[in-house]
């Protein structure tokens, strides 16, 4: 018992909560926004992009923080043009842009100091890894994306861009703007937490939020308190039972979304 | 005859350098209820968006009067009807650009929404979700949305599709009474050529990249949409009410 409240209450783990806590709130919110306009696999794309950059910054010796937060940010530009899809599907083009830069991350950490090694860490990533340094920078990056997000603009132009266009928004940079937030998002905690867990804030807290709710609002708390829940409690329980953290945030928060799922059907089911 | 709402000098419009309307030449004046026709793919879109301010014209010149505020009504089809949002949350949304960035609509947008949901007779469902709501009242709420912009021009883009028979005659009842008793100028858009033709004091047909005005019983002649469509046509009076119908179609009616 006291082993594991002395791993609990270690600077390591604390850390690890602190940029959960702050992640759980912005990606989980911003989550709300990427599902509703139908944009999930940008976000799996954009991670891609950003773990690209994470390689290219180990094997040249940039800083990976700037390295990720630009590659994610030029991603973020590229997605955030209209494009006729008449000829190819955006799908499609999520779909190569992802495959393409997994291939570039590969190659690019095959000549890396660690090798495959760095890969995995890319992908599966460990909250608890986080060095104390860096913990301050999401902090930053959490109030930025908290206040800039607060908006209904963002609803609007998500909602009905062309009644937006014919109210006089400029929907082109508020489209801009959402794609940065989530770029610089992405970039910044990509080689802290890895690309699935943030991909998982992303989706899975507001897909249950959604299913329960009738409002934005509310559905954007609800998400807030899904991946909170599954933060503090997945960090618990992996140190507890030492289990890898990371999946086991991701399966606190997958089985939340089914509950609520659930439980969305079976109000909707005595509704009848 | 007092100064236009919109005007159109010798417009070009199109994307990039395929230019999908020449020489549009066009006046809405204050009171009119315009109906604007043509088959699918003739440009009834890029004018529309021409219109609305979003797309630019590749030449010539579109004047708007000072103090021109349009409410614009899309196609239901556009909207997602995923997102948990109630009819009071989407018509508020006309009231945004009165709030200003940064801040939340004020209790009197609130109070403003509401009245303009009862104006189109939805108020007992202002607080239902959009996509628990008929074809008919999600279109009422789009309505209720343009109207809380204060417009004096009203767009609505086929405002019928996909309705049934006593909801679309409902919906265009609910128009010309705006028209009518509010005195809000209306341009409809639509394919439906007898809709048009009832409600529209003056009209607009797309042909061959040409906008041709008039009024209905100019434009409403079989020779003119038989160059429209491409397909021999019969027009037939019925009280205010004009019927289209493709020649063989018509044949075969009149043969029984």
């Amino acid at each position: 018992m006291s082993d594991w409240l002395e791993t609990w209450q270690s600077p390591m783990v604390q850390d690890a909560l602190r940029v959960g806590i702050v992640l759980a709130i912005v990606a989980s919110y911003l989550g709300i926004y990427v599902v509703l306009k139908r944009i999930v696999f940008v976000g799996a794309a954009l991670a891609q992009v950003s773990a690209a950059g994470v390689a290219l910054a180990f094997l040249v010796g940039w800083n990976p923080l700037l390295s990720a937060t630009l590659f994610a940010l030029a991603g973020s530009l590229f997605f955030a043009q209209s494009w006729s899809e008449r000829r190819m599907s955006r799908e499609a083009v999520i779909g190569a842009v992802f495959l393409t830069f997994s291939a570039l991350t590969v190659l690019l950490a095959s000549k890396g100091a660690h090798g495959m090694e760095e890969v995995q860490h890319l992908l599966a990533g460990d909250i608890l890894a986080v060095a104390p340094e860096e913990v301050w920078r999401i902090w930053i990056l959490g109030v930025l994306v908290a206040f800039l997000l607060l908006r209904k603009e963002f609803l609007l132009v998500a909602f009905d861009a062309e009644t937006a266009q014919a109210l006089g928004y400029r929907t082109r940079w508020w489209e801009f703007a959402f794609y940065l937030m989530l770029g610089g998002l992405i970039g910044a905690v990509i080689h802290l937490v890895g690309l699935v867990l943030i991909f998982g804030y992303l989706v899975l807290p507001a897909m249950g939020a959604l299913l329960l709710c009738r409002h934005v609002a509310s559905a954007a708390a609800v998400a807030i308190v899904n991946a909170l829940l599954a933060t503090v409690a997945g960090l618990l329980i992996s140190v507890v039972f030492d289990l890898p953290t990371t999946a086991t945030i991701l399966a606190l928060m997958s089985a939340i979304a089914a509950l609520e799922g659930l439980a969305s059907a079976a109000m909707s089911h005595s509704s009848r | 005859m007092s100064d236009p709402l919109v005007r159109f000098q010798e417009v070009q419009l199109g994307y990039g350098r395929q230019v999908v309307l020449e020489n549009v030449q066009l006046d809405i004046f204050r009171g009119d209820f315009f109906g604007l026709v043509g088959p699918n793919g003739s440009g009834k879109t890029t004018l529309l968006r021409c219109l609305l301010g979003i797309l630019k014209p590749l030449s010539g010149e579109i004047t708007r009067s000072a103090g021109l505020r349009i409410g614009y009504v899309p196609q239901r089809e556009m909207l997602d009807p995923r997102f948990p949002l109630t009819a009071l949350d989407i018509v508020l949304m006309g009231r945004y650009p009165c709030a200003g960035v940064f801040r939340s609509p004020r209790r009197a947008d609130r109070d403003f929404a509401m009245q303009c949901l009862q104006q189109v007779g939805l108020a007992d469902v202002a607080h239902k979700l959009y996509r628990e709501l008929s074809g008919g009242q999600r279109q009422r709420v789009l309505i209720a949305r343009a109207l809380a912009v204060e417009p004096n021009l009203l767009v609505l883009d086929e405002p019928t599709n996909g309705l049934d028979l006593p909801t679309e005659a409902a919906i265009l009842g609910l128009i010309e009474q705006l028209h009518a008793q509010s005195g809000l100028t209306i341009v409809l858009v639509s394919h439906v050529l007898n809709v048009v033709a009832r409600y529209a004091t003056r009209m607009g047909v797309l042909l061959d990249g040409r906008l041709l005005v008039g009024d209905a019983e100019e434009l409403m002649q079989e020779q003119v949409l038989e160059e429209v469509y491409g397909v021999p046509v019969c027009v037939q009076r019925l009280d205010h009410h004009y019927i289209v119908a493709v020649r063989e179609i018509e044949e075969a009616c009149s043969d029984e």
